[in-house]
């Protein structure tokens, strides 16, 4: 506000130097240059001239009061010129003139002041010296004495001007001056009064108006303001803003009110805090923000608007806060009053249409719509008119549907079924209720549409399903009559012939016995019967009996008669069906005769049956437990064949074996015999060129080895082969299994070291097996060999051992090659081998079988081609 | 010269007794015969024999008969079987005894035999 003011005051300050300027230096550069010979009355009369004429011109353009006070001052800086022009010559004048009126500016905190300052005082300084050194004469006729001591008291008082204004623009003297100047000067005083009217407006503000130091505190601030904070101007002073207002922080505090979690993010904290530091303005800033009033967290809405006043000693922030927190609200509940309604008008399950009431055009219409008539977009349906929404059949074109929408007037609302058209081109039926409306100044038609073809269609399958009912009641071969009130009301077409009657006439409004005997056959008057038998079919929901009737030729007709009360629209009516039994009677009563013979016969025989029963029974009791007896051994047969069966295969195995024992226990001596005769020749031979000195020659070498090699392996075979036929060895020793493996793998060790890792998971304890060690031993050797001989380059072997009950389980599981399922059951068969010949013999895992057999184990194989093999020996455990 | 240590050798088949003879003849005195009575003959006639090896199976007795008829007459003799068969209970029967110290089993290697042979007659 201040700054605002200053800024008028200026403007004033500035034409008076102006002013001053032109109308002192024009005479003054006259005398200087000698241009009149003048005297300093002369000045001071052109002076005066040229000054009211100029303050005139100036209130006149500017359309200001000029103040007297302001004017006054002019006048004595004036007259004080003058006085210096006297006094101290020309250059004095001069200076004098303007050093009242700048002080003034500097004053006033104008900057430009002090430029005029120091340019007034350089010219001062080059006329002081110019009278110093005469080539300056001063108008006013001096002896050489009074120049010198002008020349003096203008130096002195230079001096003391220049470190006087040096003074006051470092800030030392400004405050004093301020408070003098305030009271005294005439600009001020008009300035002062020009603050009253801003401030005036300030207070008078609806919107909430404060002024900031740098600190964030409040210097200023309206009225608004204190009615919103509400408290008075004295208490909110020198407070932060935050505090004054129930925020409960600081603008300055950086850490916030921590009131709220969203202080750090408060939009007036940050926007004012922005504006203090970096003195950038904002304009309308809408910002939320809680205060606390009377103990209670409310919300706000507040326009934000901030701006920089920048005065000499301090910037000051203005800060407008508009509170339209009512105004918010009002527009959010509008909002949401109009989505309420949209909502409405979307989820009704009626498809409601808004239409332009003068030509049918589709404005807007609901999801049930779009959902109801098949479209999609509520842009697709926009494009249409009802007419495109209705059946294309007769009575649904387009004028018609003009005709109905111009009969509608704003009072009355009409409702109507119509077929109306999906978009897939199917018609349906619904019950529209239209009703015209102003909507925007528009003439609008509302209508709902409920879709009524389920309706409908129901409503024509009930009329079927009647006709239907008609058909079967009129149709049916029995005779169906309804009966009310114990009177006849309806019946059929077959009740018309079955009762041989004319007409319904006949029987309708007639109680049953007036058409019936006066006794039925069990004595009963006919009236009596037919009530009760009434009554027992409402009593039980259906009854049953059989009727005597006569006809109109006096004949009897039986009746086989179902009554049934059904209630129809709330009346109680009993549904009669007749059927003639008469036939059926007579059949009845000779069925009765030969049933009465029958029954004689089977007594008779039923007797004789009993005796035979008795004997029956006994025996029969004895056949059960027997029976039982069967069954039991049923089963044990059944499972003793199962357990046959496996034995079989067992046997089958074992008898392979056997007989391969016989046989080659023949064929090994017999081959043994040869294979000496050549061991024998071996020797003889080696012994022959021994003798000669050609034992090492190469051929012979090669010849002699070959022999050897061959009789070695064919004898290596026969032995294998002799494991068959093997009886003797005993069975009594305590192998320890895992000791057995152990040996095992440092026999075989040169095959399998560096190429095959081992890793064996035994048992903790040793386990023990009654057998033959050396038996064992071959067993394991021929089973790890194969598994070594499995595994072509790198791979695996793991050996784990248990104990499972009273069996040892020995497990090889080998990474090797393989066993195909076709080939799995040969394995064990003498000579079966898949490796290269002269590798193996095929002997190894039949022997090894055989073994494993002998004590009384189990060798099992699992396989998976190109993934391994495990081999299960199962050794009953030593106990 | 010092005499060479009597042999005997007795089995059915001709060739195996011909490359006994053949393959120690230049260490040993070697007697063959060509079935167990022959053998009993033979060892009547040389009661210097010292070392006797005998088939398993031939006609009218098996070695081990043969073994114990000889044993019996000849206690210092030692014997030994030389078979194609494998090894049977009689035989270890007999070799528990001490009838038989060793059993050889065909196709044998004459070197092993020779060395057998030393052993024996070394240290009886």
């Amino acid at each position: 506000m201040q700054y605002e003011l200053t800024d008028i005051k200026n403007k004033i300050i500035n034409r008076v130097i102006y002013f001053s300027v032109i109308f002192v230096s024009i005479p003054y550069a006259a005398s200087l240059f000698r241009v009149f010979q003048i005297g300093w009355q002369d000045i001071f009369c052109i002076h005066t001239l040229l000054y009211i004429i100029f303050l005139g011109i100036y209130i006149y353009r500017e359309k200001m009061d000029f103040e007297l006070k302001t004017a006054l001052y002019t006048i004595i800086f004036t007259i004080v010129g003058f006085a210096g022009l006297y006094f101290f010559g020309f250059a004095g004048g001069f200076y004098y003139c303007f050093v009242p009126v700048i002080l003034n500016g500097i004053l006033r905190g104008r900057k430009k002041a002090y430029l005029y300052f120091y340019i007034v005082s350089f010219f001062y300084v080059i006329i002081a010296l110019g009278y110093f050194f005469h080539f300056i004469t001063p108008v006013v006729d001096l002896n050489e004495y009074q120049i010198m001591i002008s020349g003096w008291i203008n130096v002195f008082l230079g001096v003391i001007f220049v470190s006087f204004v040096i003074l006051i623009s470092s800030g030392e003297l400004y405050g004093y001056f301020l408070k003098t100047i305030k009271e005294k000067d005439t600009t001020a005083q008009y300035l002062i009064e020009n603050q009253q009217q801003l401030q005036h407006i300030f207070d008078n503000s609806p919107a909430i108006m404060m002024l900031l130091n740098n600190q964030a505190e409040i210097i200023n601030v309206n009225r608004s303001g204190l009615e919103f904070a509400d408290t008075d101007f004295e208490r909110i002073l020198s407070k932060k803003s935050g505090d004054a207002f129930g925020c409960l922080y600081s603008l300055k505090d950086e850490t916030g009110c921590q009131n709220s979690e969203h202080c750090s993010e408060c939009i007036i904290r940050k926007t004012v805090n922005d504006t203090i530091k970096t003195g950038k303005s904002y304009r309308k800033i809408e910002a939320d923000l809680t205060l606390l009033k009377d103990q209670q967290n409310i919300s706000y809405t507040f326009l934000l608007s901030t701006s920089t006043i920048k005065t000499e000693s301090d910037n000051l922030t203005l800060v407008i806060l508009d509170n339209i927190t009512e105004r918010k609200r009002a527009e959010k509940s509008l909002a949401e009053s109009e989505k309420r309604y949209k909502e409405i008008f979307n989820t009704t399950s009626e498809a409601l249409f808004i239409l332009d009431a003068s030509t049918g055009a589709v404005r807007d219409v609901n999801e049930t719509m779009l959902n109801m008539y098949g479209y999609r977009t509520k842009g697709e349906v926009q494009q249409l008119n009802l007419f495109k929404l209705s059946a294309s059949e007769q009575g649904y074109d387009e004028d018609r549907i003009r005709q109905n929408i111009a009969g509608i007037d704003l009072s009355n609302t009409f409702t109507f079924e119509w077929l109306a058209k999906r978009k897939s081109g199917q018609n349906f039926w619904t019950e529209i209720s239209l009703k015209k409306t102003l909507i925007g100044g528009e003439n609008m038609l509302l209508a709902a549409v409920r879709d009524i073809d389920e309706r409908k269609q129901f409503e024509q399958a009930i009329k079927e399903k009647d006709e239907t009912l008609r058909t079967v009641f009129s149709k049916s071969a029995d005779g169906i009559l309804l009966l009310e009130d114990s009177v006849f009301v309806d019946c059929n077409e077959s009740a018309i012939q079955l009762l041989d009657l004319n007409g319904r006439e006949d029987i309708l409004g007639k109680h049953p016995w007036q058409i019936s005997p006066k006794y039925q056959p069990d004595g009963l008057k006919s009236f009596d019967k037919a009530n009760q038998m009434i009554d027992l079919s409402i009593q039980n929901g259906y009854h049953r009996f059989e009727w005597l009737y006569l006809n109109k030729n006096g004949d009897d007709v039986f009746f086989d008669i179902v009554l049934t009360p059904i209630s129809i629209n709330n009346k109680q009516i009993i549904h009669c069906v007749w059927r003639d039994i008469t036939e059926k009677k007579c059949m009845d009563e000779e069925l009765a005769q030969y049933r009465n013979n029958l029954e004689n016969l089977v007594e008779k025989r039923t007797r004789e049956l009993a005796a035979a029963n008795e004997e029956w029974k006994s025996t029969s009791e004895e056949l059960m437990v027997k029976n039982q007896i069967i069954n039991k051994k049923n089963i044990e047969l059944k499972t003793t064949l199962l357990h046959l069966k496996e034995t079989q295969l067992q046997l089958l195995q074992a008898e392979k074996m056997a007989s391969l024992g016989i046989l080659t226990a023949g064929v090994a001596h017999e081959i043994n015999n040869p294979l000496n005769f050549i061991m024998g020749a071996y020797s003889a031979l080696e012994s022959y060129f021994q003798n000669t000195g050609q034992r090492n020659n190469d051929r012979v070498s090669i010849i002699l080895n070959s022999i050897k090699t061959g009789v070695e392996r064919a004898s290596d075979i026969i032995k294998g082969l002799n494991q068959f036929s093997r009886e003797l060895d005993s069975f009594d020793e305590d192998c320890d299994i895992q000791t057995i493996v152990d040996n095992c793998f440092s026999i075989l060790q040169n095959q399998f070291k560096g190429r095959i890792d081992i890793s064996k998971n035994y048992s903790a304890k040793s386990l023990f097996v009654k057998g033959n060690t050396g038996k064992l031993h071959q067993a394991f050797i021929n089973i790890l060999n194969n598994s070594i001989q499995a595994i072509s380059g790198k791979g695996e072997i793991t050996i784990n051992t248990e104990k499972q009950d009273q069996y040892v389980v020995i497990e090889c599981i080998d990474s090797g090659c393989g066993i195909d399922k076709e080939n799995l059951p040969k394995i064990t068969d003498p000579f079966y081998t898949t490796k290269e010949p002269g590798k193996g013999t095929g002997l190894g895992l039949s022997i090894a079988y055989k073994i494993i057999l002998e004590h009384k184990g189990k060798l099992e194989f699992e396989s998976k081609v190109n993934k391994g093999t495990k081999v299960i020996i199962t050794l009953p455990l030593n106990r | 010269m010092i005499r060479k240590p009597k042999i005997l050798y007795v089995d059915d088949e001709k060739i195996n007794l011909q490359l006994f003879v053949v393959n120690l003849e230049e260490k040993y005195n070697v007697l063959t015969a060509e079935g167990p009575q022959s053998g009993l003959q033979i060892l009547e006639e040389h009661p210097d024999i010292k070392v006797v090896f005998s088939d398993m199976r031939m006609p009218s007795m098996n070695g081990v008969q043969f073994i114990t008829l000889a044993k019996e007459k000849y206690p210092e003799i030692i014997f030994f079987i030389l078979t194609g068969y494998d090894i049977t209970e009689e035989i270890q029967n007999a070799i528990d005894k001490g009838l038989i110290l060793k059993y050889i089993s065909k196709p044998a290697d004459m070197n092993k035999i020779a060395a057998e042979i030393e052993n024996v007659i070394n240290c009886g």
